[in-house]
């Protein structure tokens, strides 16, 4: 379990969002919505622990994240990003097999329960018939679902993921965030930024929204949030139908 | 399957080269006369050339390809990028630079003690440099920019040797550029346990980083959150690449290409960039190349009886495959 105490994130003192403060429990489906540059990347940085906040502290299972090793941290978080570096010509099993590092040392090799463990994350995501396709020839749905597979095969009860949608189209959406669902029912904190609203929201159990005038974030259930308006707070040219779960435009002009 | 087939194919055309390197040279040998000097050498003047000359200079090639070669992948890991080498990150031009400064400011290269100050020379000039980056990788938080900080290092150095040359002697400047047209040739058996010793130890060294380095390929974001100390990982493949180099460039002068071509050529042939298979393939086709470039420097047919400098041969041999490298990006999946 992970929570956020009084946190101000930002960077090189410039404060993004202050006095942040959430808990994200098993078997939650969270999701974090903003417009462009209202600071949730610089929040998720924050979050897990790529950036130190400005003030207050970030307590995962009881301890400051920051009191955590690399290798500590990686078996209570993974995080799933988007962008695509290289590694085209590794598998998915190779690059899901990756998930277990932090439970090995520099010379062991994959005992059979890792192995066993990747196959059933691979397995966890529908890519099975592709596990040993090289990552280069994925769509980039399939390539998000072996990153989420990494992210599973890694173990950990919180999983973070930066726009896990982007670059997809609407089943590929869809697809990703019932994978998502599925996650947090199986017991799995789920934390997740996103621009796709309505399927986001649809699946979400609570909702974290930045509102842009304040810079302070609104956490609570999904139904709290969107009763106080919040969702109308971040993107003032908008106003949020709830009965359709989505965004109406007020005006083209 | 096709890693086992890589293996195979490479061991064997070394298995082939190493043994016709033996005949290749000034004075063109038999097998049978090789292996005659090998085992009993009752031909005093067949088992100088082979055991004191050829041998040594074989083994050096193996030694500094593969040397090479693995600094070239740790660097395009380590940085993210296609285009990083030895030669290319300042490390060479650091060895230089010590080298000039020793043979153009101290007085030369002649005797055991000119050679100890080459050699000592070389390895502080690459060390400094390699000092350099890793202070500024602690502030520096980018791949990109102390890559690209590397690279300007390589162009100070090389200012200062230019400097120092126009300041020098003929004779000063004529002893470095001999130097540094690059030679397997000039490692002696008495010479060769050191450069191995020193060269085993960096490889071994460089497969403690095997999963670091699978991680880096995914980015550095994706290496954190696996639990690998990016920082931590990119001194130590700092380290070790420029010691690599440094160690070849103090003993066989400045070589470029290898470091910069053999990765390519490994993970082409074995459709991977998983570090468990390209980084062993790596120092088995760098070895290659290096016997390759070693029996074509001193084939009759092109050397009439001396010995092509083996900068002249490795870009003759490397420029097409990063032609084909840049023209196949598209089709080469480690690019995406």
């Amino acid at each position: 379990m992970i929570t956020a105490e009084h946190i101000d994130a930002g960077y090189s003192g410039n404060t993004v969002l202050r006095d942040v403060n959430f808990t994200l429990s098993p078997g939650s489906l969270n999701v974090l919505i903003g417009a462009n540059g209202s600071g949730k990347s610089t929040l998720l940085r924050t979050i897990t622990g790529a950036a130190a906040p400005l003030a207050g502290r970030i307590l995962l299972d009881g301890k400051d994240i920051s009191s955590y090793g690399r290798r500590e941290l990686a078996r209570r978080l993974a995080v799933v990003f988007t962008d695509r570096n290289g590694g085209g010509d590794l598998t998915v099993e190779e690059c899901v097999a990756m998930g277990r590092y932090a439970y090995n040392g520099p010379f062991s090799r994959n005992s059979d329960s890792d192995k066993a463990l990747v196959a059933k994350a691979i397995a966890d995501v529908g890519l099975v018939d592709k596990a040993h396709r090289h990552l280069g020839t994925l769509s980039d749905g399939e390539r998000q679902k072996a990153m989420i597979a990494r992210a599973l095969a890694q173990q950990t009860p919180l999983i973070i993921l930066d726009e896990p949608s982007a670059f997809l189209d609407v089943a590929g959406r869809q697809d990703i965030m019932r994978l998502l669902r599925q996650l947090a029912d199986s017991g799995h904190a789920v934390l997740i930024s996103t621009h796709d609203i309505a399927p986001a929201i649809a699946a979400a159990d609570n909702l974290m929204v930045v509102d842009p005038a304040s810079r302070t974030l609104c956490c609570g259930s999904k139904a709290d949030v969107i009763a106080k308006g919040a969702l109308d707070r971040a993107f003032p040219s908008l106003s949020f139908d709830a009965s359709r779960g989505d965004f109406v435009y007020r005006s083209l002009s | 399957m096709r890693t086992a087939t890589v293996y195979i194919i490479i061991t064997a055309l070394i298995a082939l080269l190493l043994p016709l390197g033996l005949t290749v040279g000034g004075v063109e040998l038999s097998l049978a006369t090789v292996a005659d000097a090998l085992t009993d050498g009752s031909d005093p003047v067949a088992r100088y050339i082979v055991v004191e000359n050829r041998l040594p200079a074989l083994l050096t090639a193996l030694i500094a390809g593969a040397a090479l070669s693995v600094a070239g992948l740790l660097m395009q890991t380590c940085f993210n990028n296609p285009l990083a080498g030895p030669s290319i990150m300042g490390i060479s031009s650091g060895s230089s630079l010590g080298v000039a400064l020793v043979i153009m400011l101290v007085g030369g290269a002649a005797g055991l003690w000119g050679n100890v100050a080459v050699i000592a020379g070389a390895l502080a000039g690459a060390l400094a440099v390699l000092a350099l980056l890793s202070l500024v990788s602690l502030v520096v938080r980018s791949a990109d920019a102390l890559f690209i900080v590397g690279i300007l290092l390589g162009y100070l150095a090389s200012s200062v040797i230019t400097l120092l040359s126009f300041f020098s002697t003929d004779s000063a400047v004529h002893s470095y550029v001999v130097w540094g047209l690059g030679t397997f040739a000039s490692v002696g058996l008495e010479r060769l346990p050191a450069l191995a010793i020193l060269s085993a130890l960096l490889l071994a060294g460089s497969a403690l980083y095997i999963r670091s380095l699978n991680a880096m390929l995914m980015g550095e974001r994706f290496a954190a959150n696996v639990g690998i100390s990016v920082r931590r990982v990119r001194t130590g493949l700092l380290f070790l690449s420029g010691a690599l180099t440094a160690v070849v460039t103090a003993w066989c002068g400045p070589i470029g290409f290898i470091g910069l071509v053999v990765p390519h050529v490994a993970r082409i042939a074995l459709h991977s960039s998983n570090h468990a298979k390209v980084l062993p393939v790596t120092a088995l086709c760098g070895a290659l190349t290096g016997l390759l470039c070693q029996i074509i420097s001193v084939a009759p047919m092109l050397s009439k009886g001396g010995a092509i400098p083996i900068n002249a041969i490795t870009p003759v041999l490397g420029v097409p495959v990063i032609i084909y490298v840049l023209l196949n990006r598209r089709r080469l999946l480690y690019f995406s």
